[in-house]
């Protein structure tokens, strides 16, 4: 027995040598390469990602975790020592939480004086806007064709009895397309949007975790019970660009007056080991290349004016006339305010 | 078995010890100090005082409470079955429990949705289903084996002395099981009152337990004072469970082999009643998993292996040549030293409960703990506590074998001491009173004895290490995610493709673990026992 125990003791130590020693961190001080701290549904555009590491010598490593809301959070969580060297997927929804934080550096690349001012919300030149997309109520034509209904035509036809049962949203305080919808409520009821959501309860929406939740699972178009969705203005081009077997226009369409923009924004983390690749990486984003491979790698708009958007995006998706619109500051001082009374409403 | 010395055990004991502090105390204190930084006790009042937080309590143990009595009721009856009658299927029906046990949680709840559908899945029965699913073979295992050492003379005597066939099981067979029923429940509560990965994916953002507020409460509303509240509330909670369970399993009955003796089914009423309970819990452990490999299998509303043709491409956007087979070795890699570091911390932690001492019992006890708390907490106390330049373990690889561990070692430590109580003591004193060395000793007396139960603990390990979700999705990586963080990220993603993708890792991931732990069994099974509480 008290070999046996030697022996025991003896191969513990062994193991603990061995996780000491096999503890070089692949991501610490390598200088070719930079790491993007990112949510777990972004896609580098793998063309311009290519061509940056060709040009620069620098890799793109990603940290890629969680929902949007989530990945931010646990950057904020890390101010000072973060995972990466740059940040990218903060939103016009979550962004007065981002600038209260001292998470992030000032830094501005020069092509961003050519992006639209209407992108712009940053006033201390920290979080530089890369993309812009639209989360809004899409449906399913031909559930709508079939059933011969008229598709709702805005917020306020969705609490219509004629449309009972038909709608999936996602958890406000869980997803940040739900968040983006509830602010697009707000934005339009103002001080009516908690009696909006007890009249959209009744009429029997449903909620999802996650947008795939919602989309994969609850959608019609993909086998669900629920041919009302909170998705993006984009969703009809990816329907089409991720079908499994090719198929010649999508099944889904969009409510255009439902639609709340969404600005993501990229930044540079305090604290980054890799500080001068982080602003080479956050100027890669605005350029040209890089923006011309955001709306197939993760159906967004640019920013940048000019590039070219390519034939699915020509052809299918929305780029909404009058989105509704909430302020970073209104946002900021209600979020909480709101997911608190959209939690017990829902509840 | 010689007994080793106080000292020796509190030696043996640092080791396991050591590697609890580190891998859950430290990163649990370094989440609720960051978490209560600038936070008032007003604060906390308001939490604690809140209707909404007691309900929320409520709701969570009323849906444990439920499971664990629904458990009880199909594994009792199993449990006797399996021990009392032969019939065809008997060890298919054990096996199958005990696959149900080691499938990672979110194959068993997407499974769960495709068989009853997306809209209809989102409710308390289902997630109740869904525990019962994974719980059911601690209930059965833990009494069966009980069962057994009871024997049937007294339940045979007690019929002689005129009771009927039911009295006669009630008077002997369950009140002699009695500590073990409750002992397993209390278990199996646990493991329901901290679900995180079937509440979240049955109940979609509807269903709220404690442990769903504390991920939503960190992670969404990043109210870190709240969700750190939350987590003391938790942690009291599994405490008084914990030393509830070791004042009900103190008097552990002494492990010896009772050659049991068992009859054939006989008339009608009883064979109904048997193939009912085999079903049910067959049903139950399987079903889910035989849905997920039928729907990853059908494209387009026929059947197609293009969802598995389609593993071997890239995944989009990962900044490189991330495929599903190098997710897929990865993931083999990580539980592999998963499973390593688990046994080295099982073995000492074994020897040292196997005597049943004061520090046995506690150590037995201090090791379930992380069994049962948010690993979504243990996860962000890793980022929080090992962030220091000094020792990053952040991004470091070893940090997801390490939390693995955590959640794997107490299973292992649950196979390896019965068998370390089983090793005859007679047959080591007549060993050495011959003059046998002690490295012969141990090679033939010691290793026979527990070998069968170190491949069972090894098997165990890997599956529950490869199929971890919670912690793991929380610690990030660059370059080689893991099978469960590709679903996640595949379930992330637009499209029918990527949907198909994630099915058809999900079956890949529950063919992993299935096999793994039914082959070890197989083998070293008759001789072993895993998942017993």
């Amino acid at each position: 027995m008290k070999r046996m125990i030697t022996a025991v003791v003896l191969a513990t130590a062994l193991a603990a040598t061995a996780i000491s020693c096999g503890n070089d961190s692949p991501s610490s001080a390598s200088p070719k390469s930079v790491t993007l701290v990112t949510y777990s549904g972004y896609a580098l555009p793998e063309a311009a990602a290519k061509a940056f590491t060709k040009r620069t010598g620098i890799k793109i490593k990603l940290v890629a975790t969680d929902d949007a809301g989530a990945a931010l959070n646990r950057v904020l969580l890390q101010a000072g020592s973060p995972e990466g060297d740059v940040f990218f997927g903060v939103d016009n929804t979550f962004l007065g939480r981002a600038q209260k934080s001292d998470a992030f550096v000032k830094y501005s690349p020069k092509a961003n004086d050519d992006v639209p001012r209407e992108f712009q919300l940053d006033e201390a030149a920290r979080f530089t806007p890369i993309d812009e997309s639209s989360v809004c109520v899409d449906y399913d034509q031909s559930w709508f064709a079939a059933h011969q209904l008229a598709p709702p035509t805005d917020l306020q036809s969705l609490t219509d009895p004629k449309y009972k049962d038909l709608l999936v949203v996602e958890d406000a305080a869980a997803s940040s397309p739900g968040l983006a919808f509830l602010a697009a409520t707000h934005a339009e009821f103002k001080g009516g949007t908690d009696g909006y959501w007890r009249a959209l309860k009744a009429n029997g929406v449903a909620i999802a975790a996650s947008w795939s939740d919602a989309w994969e699972t609850r959608f019609t178009v993909s086998g669900g019970d629920r041919p009302l969705v909170v998705s993006y203005a984009s969703s009809p081009p990816a329907e089409v660009v991720y079908a499994t077997t090719p198929i010649d226009a999508p099944k889904s369409a969009v409510i255009t007056s439902t639609c709340f923009r969404q600005i993501e924004f990229a930044a540079v983390l305090a604290g980054a080991p890799h500080l001068d690749a982080a602003k080479q990486l956050v100027d890669e984003m605005l350029s040209p290349e890089w923006q011309e491979g955001l709306p197939l790698s993760n159906f967004v708009f640019p920013v940048l004016p000019g590039v070219t958007l390519p034939a699915e995006f020509q052809r299918w998706a929305v780029r909404p006339p009058a989105p509704l619109e909430v302020s970073v500051k209104e946002l900021d001082d209600h979020r909480d305010a709101w997911l608190s009374s959209w939690r017990d409403i829902t509840e | 078995m010689s007994r080793p010395g106080r000292l020796r055990l509190a030696v043996l004991a640092a080791v396991p010890v050591a590697f609890v502090v580190a891998t859950y105390f430290w990163p649990l204190t370094a989440v609720i100090t960051r978490s209560f930084r600038g936070s008032s006790g007003s604060m906390i009042r308001q939490v604690i005082g809140a209707g909404s937080t007691w309900r929320l309590l409520g709701i969570t143990a009323l849906q444990a409470a439920a499971s664990t009595a629904v458990a009880v009721v199909i594994g009792v009856p199993a449990a006797w079955c399996h021990a009392r009658l032969q019939y065809r299927g008997r060890q298919l029906v054990w096996a199958a429990a005990g696959i149900g046990f080691v499938l990672p949680a979110i194959v068993v709840a997407v499974g769960l949705r495709s068989v009853v559908g997306a809209d209809r899945v989102c409710s308390w029965t289902w997630v109740i289903v869904a525990h019962v699913a994974v719980n059911v073979a601690v209930i059965m295992r833990t009494v069966g084996t009980r069962f057994m050492l009871i024997g049937t003379e007294l339940e045979e005597a007690a019929r002689t002395l005129g009771r009927s066939k039911t009295a006669a099981v009630a008077a002997v067979s369950i009140r002699g099981s009695l500590d073990a029923i409750v002992g397993a429940s209390l278990v199996v509560f646990l493991f329901c009152l901290t679900s995180f990965g079937i509440v979240l994916t049955i109940g979609g953002g509807t269903l709220r337990t404690i442990e769903i507020e504390i991920w939503l409460q960190t992670t969404r509303l990043y109210r870190l004072d709240v969700a750190a509240v939350l987590v003391c509330l938790q942690f009291l909670l599994v405490v008084a469970a914990l030393i509830a369970h070791g004042l009900v399993t103190r008097s552990r009955a002494p492990i010896v082999s009772v050659e049991v003796t068992r009859r054939r089914v006989a008339g009608w009423a009883e064979r109904l009643s048997v193939t009912t309970i085999s079903a049910t819990v067959l049903t139950l452990s399987l079903a889910p998993v035989a849905a997920l490999a039928i729907r990853s299998l059908r494209v387009d509303g026929g059947w197609s292996w293009l969802n598995y043709s389609a593993l071997s491409r890239p995944l989009v956007g990962s900044g490189g040549d991330i495929t599903i087979a190098g997710a897929l070795w990865s993931s083999v890699l990580v539980a592999v030293t998963s499973t390593a570091i688990s046994m080295a911390v099982a073995l000492p932690a074994a020897i040292v409960i196997a005597p049943g001492g004061r520090l046995g019992r506690v150590l037995d006890a201090t090791l379930l703990i992380p069994l049962a708390t948010s690993a979504v907490t243990v996860g962000f106390g890793f980022l929080l506590g090992y962030s220091s330049p000094a020792l990053d373990l952040r991004s470091a690889w070893i940090a997801i074998p390490l939390v693995e561990s955590a959640i794997a070692a107490p299973l292992v430590v649950r196979v390896l001491v019965p068998s370390f109580r089983s090793i005859d003591p007679r047959l080591v004193d007549a060993a050495r009173s011959l003059g046998v060395s002690r490295w012969r000793r141990f090679a033939t007396v010691v290793l026979p004895t527990i070998s069968p139960a170190v491949g069972v603990g090894l098997a165990l390990s890997f599956a529950v290490s490869v199929g971890e979700f919670g912690a793991t999705s929380v610690l990030a990586r660059t370059t080689s995610p893991t099978l469960p963080q590709v679903i996640s990220r595949l379930l992330g993603r637009p499209g029918s493709s990527n949907l198909g993708r994630a099915l058809a890792v999900s079956t890949i991931l529950a063919l992993l673990c299935a096999v793994v732990f039914g082959v070890a069994e197989r083998f070293g099974g008759r001789r072993t026992r895993a998942l017993e509480f």
